[in-house]
């Protein structure tokens, strides 16, 4: 009855949608086209996010493998590969029926003992424990019935059956008896989403095919994904400006918003995150002195100046989050204590806590540390966080870990002070947000656990209380006690959440923006105008011409018929007759006419970089004297009083170049060391 | 105010100094206050700059530790020192890259910056970012390449420039900001003390005029005004008041003093005039008053005293009145003789009041009538008798009016109902009477002459014919004139009588009577019925030659007439022009008491002749009435006048054209004023001026005539000498004469020539020309006047 009046519903809603979108909702999804994701977030282990976490797993996780249920922009499920389901009276069981003649996407059903195997192995490997953990067995009567058998009502147990949590393997692969963690189906998976894994170049490039016999008719509408991987953000802009990538997932570089946002054919959405409500904290290890002493943590509160951290090291891209629960989840209590920056009240505290100033100035002194990423949300708050205790009195020195494990260990180990962090809430609060404040979860060496040792025995009692209320108004008032006891208490000082932002090319629609975002698949995304790259005329080519002239004509010929990334592998290969780095170097670069260089076979020069600034031994900026030569001052020929350095040898020494326009923006270089 | 007022003497020379040692108090209290101010603001200046160029200047090191640290990077790696070692260096330079931007957002965010700061700031945003940038970007590179990361390490040194060059910028301008608070610091205080000494000035002065008003206006000027008080006191002025009774010091319990003897001597005064007052009170209302008072011995009856208006009323002087009885004083006939006089006055000092009507006598003998108010009166002990009399010979005659009216309209309803009865009997006698008239007549036929049966049957006959004319003058009374009146002249209608069968037969009937006819020939048309007035003329004549025993003259006369007032007895007559008819006699007369009875129908005939319907007068009168004009008898020893007035109309009578030789009248345009009350008057003389080639002009009144020939002169003015609502023609003619000595005029007037005539004359007015006006008499008047 329940899932009925859901699926009613959602058709009415589907139905006002379209009645109030007009002509868009009119405009048919069309097939075809290939997407080019332009993905930061690091490579993934593999590709099974059922033993898993992370965003990089399940954004290729969730087009591989299908859910029971997915989500829309309002936290309301929707029928995924269960077409329907149903929780007991007593909340102890939920009755899923599959959706029949779904198969996997090697020909092979799916049935109710692949949905039981899948939420047995999720509850057995995934770190989130708490998504499974009432689970006690998954009953399958028929093929397609499912039930699963709670030993305690589990509110969360919907939201857990999301794309991005519990993917459904199929049993005949992944049930063989091996080690799910390091399965090889992990890296080579057979699921039953919209996609299939075609190639994957580690570290590089993750191709998806279309999955043909997806159980939802006529889906997907894109024929193919490539997911780029590239860690810089300057590379992820220059690709994205040139239309050569088309959506970037979780994009937070502050500058890069600023100017990405200035291109006219990217969109870029702050929504799609809710599901995973991030928060950026400032933790303190409450077992040591003075962290100890609830006025000390206070008066740290008053020292900060969250607005600031928003407004200014922001660049106001992110938000505030005022307590544990992120603002995005319906949750969220927005009437709790909240610290509004105060010196004078923060010092009194001080005083008050028994810390007065020595003569130095100092109270005492604590280490902050910082996770080694994203510094605008990690780094540049921890330097803004010292500057600004100091004004109080507390020393602070800033700890760098080398990379994110050695924080990680530092700070799983309780081996800290204070820590910058940021965690996410994974949808429903009894996932993401009850581990690092129960007491019972204080876990040495794991990270994410209640590593700031808090223990409040009615917190953990609303806490115990909410993983099994069914009621949403009791949960929630449930939770808004626990966030005003939090608040007050504060184990943590909350800053803000995450600036994350989607950007994706105007043409595409139905871009992700359902409370999982970019983590859900994307069999609804579809080209509603495709990319055109406008191409200049490829200059005409003399047996005379100069050998620099040549190269470069036949650069541009490649990339215009192979495209960018394909045409890189001969442009890099002498044998191609390009980059005799061993001789005069023939070095084939690409900037755009702004100096944002998007191509150098030679690799000398990274994607992203901005060659604007740099001068000649005169003194002169190089860009402008390129830009001439490519707009066919002498002939495209640059004799260039300055020098460079060969890619290879790196020998200064005068060089010249052969310049050429590859569209309006783009230009074609190709450079030579003379000797 | 009111201490200052109240406080002792003494005290008040206390005010000013104290008032002046608060004031030097309050000043170098503030001045203390203010200069601890802005002591505390120069340090607040002083810190904030301190603070902002401490930061600035650590913003330069750590910036230009960041360009160093770029630098040691870059050079290390080119000397192949590998990445671990000199991580550190690269840390501390991201480090330094972070803390440059958190600087300076806070700089931005967290100061209060003026506009110089700010145009500073931003233009120093551009080249800090770039330098960031190209630093993080040189780092980088560094460590991968770094012969061609020095590229980038040089392109990082433009923007770095730039932005130390700002940096400095900021700090020169922090310290020209602290030099500036400081002179203006100085430049406050100097205007501090120069304004302390200022107030410190002032408040003396203002002290000094404190105590200069305080000696003149709360010492000095009330002391004097207590001193003219008592002088005007001593001079007698005691309406003065003393000033200054609220205070409470001890000038004002001198004024107190002053005050009540003021008072005491105020209040004797105030007594003895109120009781002068109330005589002069009484005096003048007792001279005032519109009646007579006399003021009677009770016992003697003599007058002991009487008012202005007993004067006026009886025209006896106090003095005299005080040595006459009242027997002078009335009319001297029963009941209106001293007896009564005595009664009325016994009764009243009895002690009830009396009021009763008495007829009085003025000391020219004149009898006028008083309403007499009796009461006995005290005055100062004595009894008096108090007698009020008033003169109410007005009212008497009012009544005696009120009452002859009433009679008249009695009359007027007593003869309409005897008319209406006599129409009544008349019809249905008239069928009666053929069968009567007739007969005889046929009988008479073939009764032979000297038949004994002829003489009663001629008298049968005789007396039906009267009895038709008696009914067939009833008849006339009751339809009244009911044949279509046409415009007429009367002295064509006597001529017609004259010359008629039944005149002739009354000449014949009665030979001793000499009948005698003055018609006037310019005799102005009347509206009405020929048969009706030869019938009333018929009827008059026979009425008239009746009343003459033996030998007499009757006189059938007309006349124009012209009303100006009403006709006496005829109070309700319109004003306007009548043509007169006229039929006198020198009979025996008709007795007073009979004169109002003798147009009743059949009234004696003792009275009215012998002859007749005994209709005849009633006939005349209805007729009369029915053309809308009066009858007038005049009866006496000598005779009796019936004038027959009837209006005139300007029709002309069908078939009489007038001839009037108008060429000898014309005017040459002179101007012409004709003054007028009646309207119709005025539109008939300008009607006939204008036709005789004057230009006329009409005013309505005298005094609108005066105001007319001040602004516009004229040739000469047509005065109507009677214009009962203003000024008469005399009198406009004097004032008239004041502004145009020489104005022509001519007087018109509806009445025979009067006193009021002659005395405009006499100023110089010209020609009396009697009213109505005829083209032939005004004509004549106006061309010998302007003539003269």
């Amino acid at each position: 009855m329940c899932t009925k009046m859901s699926r009613c519903f959602l058709v009415i809603a589907t139905l006002a949608i379209m009645g109030l979108t007009g002509l868009n909702a009119a405009a048919e999804p069309r097939r075809g086209g290939e997407l080019v994701v332009s993905y930061g977030g690091g490579t993934p282990r593999h590709f099974n996010p059922a033993v898993q976490s992370g965003t990089s797993t399940a954004i290729v996780g969730t087009q591989i493998f299908a859910s029971p249920l997915r989500y829309d922009e309002n936290w309301n499920p929707i029928p995924y590969l269960a077409q329907t389901w149903k929780v007991s009276e007593d909340g102890r069981s939920v009755t899923l029926k599959l959706v029949e003649g779904a198969t996997f996407h090697d020909g092979r059903p799916i049935t109710s003992e692949d949905v039981a195997f899948s939420i047995m192995a999720v509850k057995k490997y995934h770190p989130f424990k708490p998504m499974f953990a009432p689970v006690e067995r998954v009953d399958t009567p028929d093929p397609h019935t499912a039930i699963i058998r709670l030993s305690h009502p589990h509110p969360a147990i919907l939201l857990a059956m999301s794309p991005a949590l519990l993917p459904i393997l199929p049993k005949h692969v992944y049930g063989d008896g091996q080690d799910l963690k390091t399965h090889p189906a992990n890296l080579a998976p057979v699921g039953s989403g919209p996609f299939k894994l075609a190639k994957y170049i580690p570290g590089k490039t993750i191709v998806l095919e279309r999955n043909d016999h997806y159980f939802i008719p006529g889906r997907p509408y894109l024929d193919k994904i490539i997911i780029r991987l590239e860690k810089d953000p300057k590379a992820q802009m220059v690709e994205m400006e040139r239309q050569v990538a088309h959506i970037i997932p979780a994009f937070s570089d502050l500058t890069g918003l600023d100017r990405l946002s200035k291109s006219k054919h990217l969109v870029i959405t702050p929504k799609g995150f809710e599901g995973i409500g991030s928060v950026v904290w400032l933790a303190f290890n409450l077992l040591r002195k003075p962290l100890d002493e609830k006025r000390v943590r206070q008066a740290i509160a008053y020292a900060v100046d969250p607005e600031f951290i928003i407004k200014y090291l922001h660049r106001g891209r992110s938000r505030r989050a005022t307590g544990p629960i992120s603002p995005g989840s319906p949750f969220y209590e927005p009437d709790v204590q909240t610290y509004r920056v105060d010196l004078d009240r923060a010092n009194r505290l001080l005083d008050e806590a028994g810390y007065p100033k020595k003569p130095d100035g100092n109270r005492f002194s604590l280490t902050l540390d910082y996770i080694p990423v994203m510094p605008s949300q990690q780094r540049d708050v921890a330097l803004y966080l010292k500057r600004q205790l100091e004004k109080v009195g507390i020393d602070i020195r800033v700890r760098r870990s080398k990379n994110f494990p050695e924080w990680a260990t530092r700070i799983g180990n309780w081996d800290f002070d204070m820590t910058m962090d940021s965690v996410y809430n994974w949808g429903d609060p009894v996932i993401g947000v009850h581990r690092t404040y129960l007491s019972d979860n204080i876990r040495k060496g794991v990270i994410w656990s209640n590593t700031q040792n808090y223990r409040n025995k009615r917190v953990d009692e609303i806490l115990g209380q909410a993983a099994v209320e069914m009621d949403k108004d009791k949960r929630k008032a449930l939770y808004r006690e626990f966030q005003q006891i939090l608040t007050e208490e504060l184990p943590v000082v909350w800053i803000n959440v995450l600036p994350f932002h989607t950007v994706y090319h105007a043409g595409l629609g139905k871009p992700p923006t359902t409370i999982w975002g970019v983590h859900a698949p994307f069999d609804e995304l579809y080209w509603k105008e495709r990319p055109a790259i406008v191409y200049a005329s490829t200059p005409t080519l003399e047996t005379q011409s100069p050998p620099l002239k040549q190269v470069g004509v036949r650069a541009m010929d490649l990339l215009k018929e192979r495209g960018l990334y394909q045409a890189l592998d001969v442009l890099k290969d002498p044998n191609q007759g390009f980059l005799d780095l061993k001789g005069s170097g023939l070095h084939v670069i690409g900037f755009t006419n702004k100096g944002i260089v998007f191509l150098d076979n030679s690799g000398q020069m990274k994607t992203g970089m901005d060659i604007s600034k740099i001068l000649d031994i005169s003194g002169k900026r190089l860009l402008p004297q390129f830009l001439e030569a490519a707009n066919g001052k002498s002939g495209g020929i640059l004799k260039s009083k300055g020098f460079w350095p060969h890619p290879g040898t790196h020998k200064v020494a005068p060089m010249s170049a052969w310049c050429g326009m590859l569209t309006g923006e783009d230009v074609i270089c190709v450079l030579k060391w003379d000797e | 105010m009111k201490f200052f007022r109240d406080t002792s003497i003494s005290n008040k020379i206390l005010i000013p100094p104290a008032i002046t040692m608060v004031a030097l108090g309050i000043v170098l209290l503030l001045a203390i206050h203010g200069f601890k101010k802005q002591g505390s603001v120069l340090t607040q200046v002083h810190d904030i700059a301190l603070e902002r160029i401490t930061l600035v200047n650590e913003f330069m090191s750590l910036s230009e530790s960041v360009q160093s640290d770029l630098f040691r990077v870059t050079v290390l790696r080119m000397m192949n020192i590998p990445e671990p070692e000199i991580q550190s260096i690269h840390e501390h330079l991201g480090q330094g890259l972070s803390d440059i931007m958190v600087i300076y957002r806070q700089i931005l965010s967290k100061w209060p910056l003026d506009h110089e700061e700010k145009k500073i700031l931003e233009q120093m945003k551009v080249p800090m970012d770039a330098f960031s940038e190209e630093a993080r970007q040189a780092t980088e590179v560094v460590l991968q390449d770094p012969s061609f990361g020095i590229f980038l390490v040089r392109s990082a040194a433009v923007p770095f420039a730039d932005f130390q060059r700002l940096l400095s910028q900021f700090l020169n301008y922090q310290k020209r900001k602290i030099a500036y608070a400081e002179t203006a610091s100085r430049e406050t205080v100097e205007k501090v003390e120069t304004t302390i000494l200022f107030i410190a000035f002032f408040t003396a002065f203002i002290a000094i005029l404190i105590s200069v008003w305080i000696g003149n206006r709360l010492i000095s000027r009330p002391v004097r005004s207590i001193t003219d008080a008592m002088g005007q006191l001593a001079g007698g002025n005691l309406s003065t008041g003393v000033g200054d009774l609220n205070r409470k010091d001890e000038i004002g319990s001198m004024a107190k003093a002053v005050e009540v003897f003021r008072e005491n001597a105020f209040e004797k005064r105030t007594a003895e005039e109120a009781l002068k007052a109330s005589e002069v009170n009484y005096q003048t209302i007792f001279d005032t008053a519109n009646d007579a008072f006399f003021i009677h011995d009770l016992n003697t009856g003599q007058i002991l005293d009487v008012n202005q208006k007993m004067h006026e009323m009886y025209g006896y002087t106090v003095e005299e009145a005080r040595h006459i009885d009242v027997e002078v004083l009335s009319e001297g006939v029963p009941p209106y003789s001293q007896e009564e006089a005595m009664a009325w006055i016994q009764k009243a000092a009895e002690g009830t009041p009396q009021l009763f009507e008495w007829k009085a006598k003025h000391k020219t003998g004149e009898v006028f009538w008083v309403e007499v108010n009796l009461k006995r009166i005290t005055i100062g002990n004595e009894d008096r008798l108090l007698a009020i009399a008033r003169d109410i010979t007005e009212r008497k005659l009012a009544e005696e009016e009120r009452i002859k009216l009433e009679d008249k309209l009695h009359r007027a309803q007593k003869m309409e109902s005897l008319g209406l009865m006599a129409g009544g009997i008349a019809h249905d006698l008239n069928n009666i009477l053929s069968g009567i008239v007739s007969y005889p007549e046929l009988l008479l036929m073939d009764i032979p002459v000297g038949s004994p049966m002829r003489k009663p049957m001629e008298t049968i006959k005789e007396s039906g014919m009267r009895a038709v004319d008696v009914v067939s003058d009833l008849i006339t009374i009751a339809r009244g004139v009911a044949t279509a009146k046409e415009a007429l002249n009367f002295n064509t209608i006597v001529a017609e009588y004259l010359g008629s069968a039944e005149h002739q037969k009354l000449e014949r009937t009665h030979s001793f009577i000499d009948f005698k006819v003055e018609l006037n020939p310019d005799l102005l048309n009347s509206n009405g019925s020929s048969t009706h007035i030869k019938k009333i003329l018929m009827n008059l004549v026979m009425n008239a030659s009746e009343a003459i025993e033996g030998a007499g003259i009757v006189t059938i006369s007309t006349e124009n007439r012209y009303l100006d007032e009403p006709l006496e007895g005829y109070e309700d007559v319109r004003i306007g022009e009548y043509a007169v008819l006229s039929v006198s006699d020198d009979g025996s007369g008709i007795p007073a008491a009979n004169l109002e009875k003798i147009f009743e129908p059949f009234y004696t005939k003792n009275v009215m002749g012998r002859s007749g319907t005994g209709l005849g007068l009633a006939v005349v009168w209805n007729s009369v009435q029915e053309h809308n004009g009066y009858i007038n008898v005049k009866s006496g020893e000598k005779g009796t006048v019936f004038e027959l007035y009837f209006p005139v109309t300007r029709e002309e009578v069908a078939g009489a054209e007038a001839e009037v030789p108008l060429e000898d009248y014309f005017g040459q345009g002179e101007k012409i004023l004709v003054v007028d009350d009646e309207e119709r008057q005025r539109e008939i003389a300008c009607g006939m001026l204008t036709k005789l080639g004057y230009i006329a002009e009409a005013v309505s009144s005298g005094e609108e005539a005066i105001e007319y020939v001040k602004e516009h002169p004229v040739d000469l003015i047509v005065l109507d000498m009677v214009m009962p609502k203003g000024i008469n023609g005399r009198k406009t003619y004097e004032e008239i004469i004041k502004i145009r000595p020489k104005q022509k005029a001519i007087i018109a007037s509806g009445y025979a020539k009067t006193k009021e005539v002659d005395a405009a004359q006499e100023l110089g007015a010209g020609k009396y020309i009697k009213k109505p006006y005829t083209l032939e008499k005004v004509g004549l008047a106006v061309k010998e006047e302007l003539e003269k």
